[in-house]
């Protein structure tokens, strides 16, 4: 508050100048972004085979519920959506936890693994075995027909733990001299000071986690594609939107395109790919705003020293 | 003690101690020492070698003509015939020059447009407008590739709207057929790239941001620093080591353009800017069960991968800048 | 220092990889804890009272819903008679990773329709032999097959899968579902119902049409426009088969006589084809999008009404088609016309009887006998007479209706009904009509198999706007103008196997990268420049291994002339 009113006080030209054309910048790319997203909802909102002819940009022509009742209808996607919120709240909390404890270890200068460890961690990202070596291996594991060959896999990925490391190793050193004087150990340290410290990047890598964990269909196509109480939203979107490129174009569809509501209850690959965008997208959209705030918390906490 | 937020000056400082101790003695000793480090990351090595080292047997496969259905040593051995059939056709110089134009194109566009954003939304002073930016700003890295690319694609179509500003603005007299042309290809899919991403990207620059010292700018605005010169000289050295540490993991990635838009937006006639590595070996090894193929190249890769990494990240020591490890 | 560190590092987790290998036996315990659910539900198989035997059936053919079979009627009522049923589950993302992965691990579900990786499970030995199997314990599906049983025969003389569609008679459908020179309702109907047999003919008409509506609603009007977007390629590079009179044998043309195939892509026909587009966008009548246009802004475009005229195959078109059909203007739509080079060849644009032998359905290894036996039955249930007409029409009195002369017809309120996916679900269309054994053309007392090629039902389906059209070119239904197929025993040529890495299949992959960035230029090009750009392109080609493609082609086409031939007689 005080440096708000502070600054506001002392505005120059210049920062006029700077925030308006900061904010009609601002209001420009909020179009260019939120254009493609009120297109979809649009498209998502319009009868399938009148989306066909194209032309829909921010408004529906036909309106109608249809597409979304027809992602809705299958029970399986209720079970599919639970999997997925328990997926990605799971993934995303063992996930940081993980991330966090090894980055803090490897970001210790003395730490006499350090450099090892990080590089074993960093080549990671630059190869992997294969498909069919992992889906072996995950036979082997014993994991398939499982929930944690969601978890396991993926748990910690070498870019989000070379990003917390670097923002360990940001924080003032004077922290940890001091707790050490006071005799606190690592697992202390870690859970007491750096942790708190680093609620942005935390925040930061439980949104890329987060985000990563809801999208993943593909560990559900390989492991888990019998398994129906294992399946996840990702991919039962995918087998609807797959489905209606064959019920709309296929022998039976055409053949009886004539009769009289024979397509009323049509879907088409682009109404429901529109349908998908937004019903997989909105519910981790909304975990952003609530990370927020922790982008704005950060040091006040580390002033306090 | 002066605060050190520099990863180099760190490890000098303890090297002298460790050249003090030396011997088998000593580094049990340190282990004992260090046991909790050693709690905290032991399991995941364990972790990290059993489900990312251990598949690497699969390479093998880049020397044979693999079949899935056949034992490890029942496999047909074929030496480099996978390597020299990538490295031998006649395409090959202008797929790897497209993979490296569209991956340095997004590495540049990507960095440079992301740091910009963050800073300017930074400096947005209302919040709550700030975090509907900051929100708004990464909804398209939401969109599948495959309804970006429509998207793309529809906008630079004839009757699209890029047409229809540049006619009226009067830059253009007749309709350009932006797809048809392969020289626009590399900067299409960089504004592509750009518009879904730069949002996205942003974000961790940002928490960058948030983990500055505010003091630091309350004192240079006491100094009467501009507005300008608190960015350059806060904002952006306060994210240096963010960047740095991402700048050389990128470098690695040199020869990942990704494949989803090249093969969306890609069609014959600009295939001689569109076509890089990934969509080749989809091509020519993934859709033709050819899975030796696709490893043969995920190697070739690799090793650029490695060569490029150890070369940034040196350079990045050489000039002071620290390095990922 | 730094390299010895890293040593003992490695020799440390040496040892505890050692230890985790040696006690992974209670790790795979707690590991598997949580996927008990699966294991009990694979053993319900046997503490099931005896009676309903439930298989795993995996369909790689296409997306789909997965469900029981028991859940539909269709299914149901099999079930009731055989005690059998089946969890379908359909692919979902690429076949060859899935059943890579399956190969790989020996792990397959009971019941397999592995599609294009059908011959990759049989080199696996994934799939049991079924000829015994059919012979001792199926022989309505014996019965149905028995004409093609050489064909299905694998090199060792095994027959491991059972396709869909055993021919039994031609039925010539009622409306297009195959390729087609689409021209506007209203462009025939304004320039007085013409009906062109040529492309000069064809392409004339749209000349015509475009001089005198340089605009449609508002929109320039396009001429010509074309489906080149991804794999959908040849719906561009098909045309100088078709046109040279010959159905879709895929990249080669198959001598009636000799039976020697040739690919076409070099030869003059495609150079006539090309030349005539390079005319056509000389005049301003090629779609200057038609190469950068996806598939959906090619639909889109069609469904706006401002394309004059374009090629393609009915089921590639049919989500615009379709839009148009169902609005209120009968002239927004497309008719579809057999064109050909010169007016004294013979269009072939209907496919011919064919019967394809892969991919199909298998027992995969590992089943126990009574198993095999079991599912056998289950099959030739499927293949009774009686059971083909319950999963093609239905069910008498309710999804159709018998004449007094025993002709099959449905009302108009059952074409309704069954053509909704809601009902077809239900009832079991969905997941019985095709991919089980199943008979084509139609049965022994004259009624077309399939109901939309019964002539009884398709007139039903016409409206008013149709009727018009029908009238004034003289025909009873859309497949009229088009000539009756040809015997063609190979066809279709495009199914011949084609090995993992070999030329052949290089070929096919390269001669697509070819077409699609060198016919742009050569149609874009200045009319003076097009032979300069068609050697050129003709010089590449020349590189290709088109001879092994062909020898695979030749090869296949005479082997199975002669077993459909020798097995006929």
């Amino acid at each position: 508050m005080f440096r708000r009113k502070k600054a506001s006080f002392i505005r120059t030209r210049e920062d006029i100048l700077f925030d308006t054309g900061n904010i009609i910048f601002m209001f420009i790319l909020c179009i260019l972004m939120l254009y493609p997203f009120i297109n979809q909802i649009a498209i998502s909102l319009n009868d399938a085979a009148d989306s066909v002819r194209g032309g829909i940009y921010l408004w529906p022509r036909e309106f109608t519920w249809h597409n979304y009742a027809h992602v809705f209808e299958k029970a399986a996607i209720y079970q599919a959506i639970f999997i997925s919120v328990l997926r990605t709240i799971i993934g995303a909390g063992v996930g940081l936890f993980c991330t966090a404890m090894v980055a803090y270890a490897i970001a210790q200068p003395h730490f006499i693994f350090k450099k090892s460890i990080t590089i074993i961690f960093i080549m990671t990202m630059y190869f992997n075995g294969g498909l069919i070596p992992t889906f072996l291996l995950m036979r082997d594991l014993q994991l398939i027909g499982s929930f944690w060959v969601y978890i396991l896999p993926t748990l910690i990925s070498a870019f989000n733990l070379i990003i917390m490391r670097s923002f360990i190793e940001g924080l003032p050193n004077s922290i940890f001299e001091s707790a050490k004087i006071d005799g606190a150990g690592d697992f202390r340290i870690f859970f007491q000071i750096v942790l708190p410290l680093s609620l942005p990047v935390l925040a930061t890598v439980a949104l890329f986690v987060a985000v990563f964990q809801w999208n993943q269909w593909f560990d559900v196509f390989l492991y888990n594609s019998s398994q129906e109480h294992l399946t996840t939203l990702q991919y039962e979107l995918m087998k609807i939107l797959q489905n209606s490129s064959t019920t709309s174009s296929g022998d039976m569809a055409s053949a009886f395109a004539n009769s009289a509501d024979g397509n009323a209850n049509m879907v088409t690959p682009k109404s429901i790919q529109a349908t998908m965008t937004i019903v997989a997208s909105l519910p981790i959209i909304m975990v952003y705003p609530f990370l927020q705030r922790y982008f704005v918390k950060g040091m006040t906490l580390g002033a306090v020293k | 003690m002066p605060i050190e937020s520099n990863t180099m000056d760190r490890n000098t400082n303890s090297l002298p101690t460790e050249q003090k101790e030396k011997g088998i003695k000593a580094f049990i000793k340190k282990c004992k020492d260090q046991q909790a480090l050693l709690w905290m990351t032991v399991p995941f090595v364990i972790w990290v070698f059993i489900f990312k080292y251990l598949p690497v047997w699969g390479w093998t496969m880049a020397f044979q003509n693999f079949k899935p259905a056949l034992n490890f040593s029942e496999q047909e051995w074929v030496g480099l015939k996978h390597f020299l059939f990538l490295f031998t056709d006649d395409r090959f110089l202008g797929v790897l020059r497209n993979t490296l134009a569209q991956s340095l194109i997004n590495l540049v566009l990507g960095f440079v447009t992301a740091i910009a954003l963050a800073v300017l939304i930074n400096e947005l002073t209302n919040i709550k407008f700030k975090r509907v930016v900051q929100t708004i700003s990464y909804l398209p890295h939401f969109l599948s590739w495959v309804v970006a690319a429509a998207l793309v694609s529809s906008v630079l179509s004839i009757d699209g709207i890029i047409n229809d500003i540049l006619m009226g603005l009067g830059f253009i007299d007749d309709e350009i057929l932006w797809l048809g042309v392969g020289e626009y290809f590399w900067g299409i899919l960089g504004a592509a790239e750009t518009w879904k991403n730069v949002g996205w990207n942003a974000i961790i620059y940002l928490a960058a941001i948030s983990m500055i010292d505010q003091e630091q700018y309350e004192a240079a605005k006491i100094d009467g620093a501009s507005r300008i010169q608190r960015i350059l000289h806060i904002t952006i050295p306060g994210m240096k080591s963010v960047i740095i540490v991402l700048l050389i993991m990128n470098i690695g990635y040199i020869l990942e353009a990704g494949f989803e838009p090249q093969y969306l937006l890609g069609n014959g006639q600009n295939v001689e800017y569109s076509e890089n590595i990934d969509v080749f070996v989809i091509k020519y090894g993934i859709s033709m069960f050819n899975f030796s193929l696709a490893t043969a190249a995920g190697m070739f890769k690799t090793v650029i991968s490695f060569i490029f990494l150890i070369a940034a990240n040196s350079l990045s020591k050489k000039m002071g800048q620290g390095g990922l490890y | 220092m730094g390299w010895k560190k890293n040593a003992w590092l490695f020799c440390l987790l040496a040892a505890l990889l050692l230890v985790l290998a040696a006690c992974s036996d209670d790790s795979e315990e707690t590991g598997s804890t949580d996927s008990g659910d699966d294991s009990s539900e694979e053993s319900s198989n046997e503490e099931s009272d005896g009676e309903i035997y439930t298989y795993d059936f995996f369909d790689a053919s296409g997306p789909g819903e997965d469900i029981n079979t028991a859940e539909t009627n269709l299914g149901k009522m099999f079930e009731e008679e055989t005690g059998v049923n089946f969890d379908i589950e359909h692919i979902v993302g690429d076949v060859n990773q899935k059943i890579g992965t399956m190969i790989a691990s020996g792990e397959y579900p009971t019941l397999l329709n592995a599609e294009q990786s059908t011959d990759a499970v049989i080199d696996a030995g994934g799939f049991v032999a079924l000829n015994d199997l059919i012979k001792e314990h199926a022989p309505n599906l014996y019965n149905m097959y028995e004409p093609y049983w050489e064909l299905m025969k694998r090199d060792d003389g095994n027959i491991y899968v059972i396709s869909s569609g055993a021919p039994q008679g031609y039925r010539k459908p009622a409306n297009l579902n195959q390729g087609a020179w689409w021209i506007k309702r209203d462009v025939l109907k304004e320039l007085g119902y013409p009906e062109p047999k040529t492309l000069d003919d064809y392409f004339n008409i749209i000349e015509e049409y475009t001089a005198a509506n340089p605009q449609i609603d508002g929109a320039d009007t396009t001429g010509f426009t074309a489906l080149t977007h991804d794999w959908r390629f040849f719906a561009l590079s098909n045309q100088p088969m078709h046109l040279a009179g010959y159905p879709n044998d895929g990249g080669s043309i198959i001598d009636m006589e000799t039976r020697e195939a040739e690919v076409y892509g070099d030869k003059e026909t495609t150079q006539r084809w090309l030349k005539k587009l390079n005319e056509v966008n000389d005049k301003g009548l090629f779609d200057q999008e038609a190469f950068t246009q996806n598939y959906d802004e090619y639909l889109a475009k069609i469904t706006s009404g401002r394309v004059v005229g374009f090629f393609d195959y009915r089921w590639q078109v049919g989500q615009a088609l379709n839009t148009l059909e169902e609005d209120d203007d009968p002239y927004n739509d497309y008719m579809g016309f057999p064109i050909v080079f010169d007016e004294d060849t013979k269009d072939q644009y209907l496919d011919p009887i064919g019967f394809t032998a892969s991919p199909g359905m298998g027992i995969t290894a590992g089943t126990p006998e009574e198993d095999q036996i079991r599912i056998i039955k289950y099959l030739d249930h499927i293949a009774k007479e009686e059971t083909q007409k319950l999963i093609t029409w239905g069910i008498e009195g309710e999804t159709y209706e018998v004449d007094d002369d025993g002709r099959y017809y449905r009302t108009e309120e059952q074409i309704d009904e069954t053509s909704k996916t809601e009902f077809r679900d239900q009832f079991g269309f969905t997941y019985f009509e095709w991919g089980w054994p199943r008979m084509n053309g139609e049965y022994e007392d004259g009624n077309a198999v399939e109901p939309p090629k019964q002539e009884e039902v398709a007139s039903l389906m016409y409206d008013d706007g149709d009727k018009e059209f029908l009238e004034s070119y003289g025909i009873e239904t859309f497949t009229g103008l088009f000539s009756e197929p040809d015997a063609r025993p190979w066809y279709p040529a495009y199914d011949a196997p084609i090995e993992t890495g070999s030329e052949a299949q290089l070929y096919e992959q390269q001669l697509d990268d070819l077409m699609k960035r060198k016919f742009p230029e050569i149609i874009f090009a200045d009319p003076s420049e097009f032979n300069s750009q068609w050697e050129a392109y003709k010089g590449e080609f020349s590189d290709l291994p088109s001879d092994a493609y062909e020898k695979v082609i030749t090869e296949f086409v005479q082997n199975k002339a002669k077993l459909v031939e020798g097995s006929a007689e």
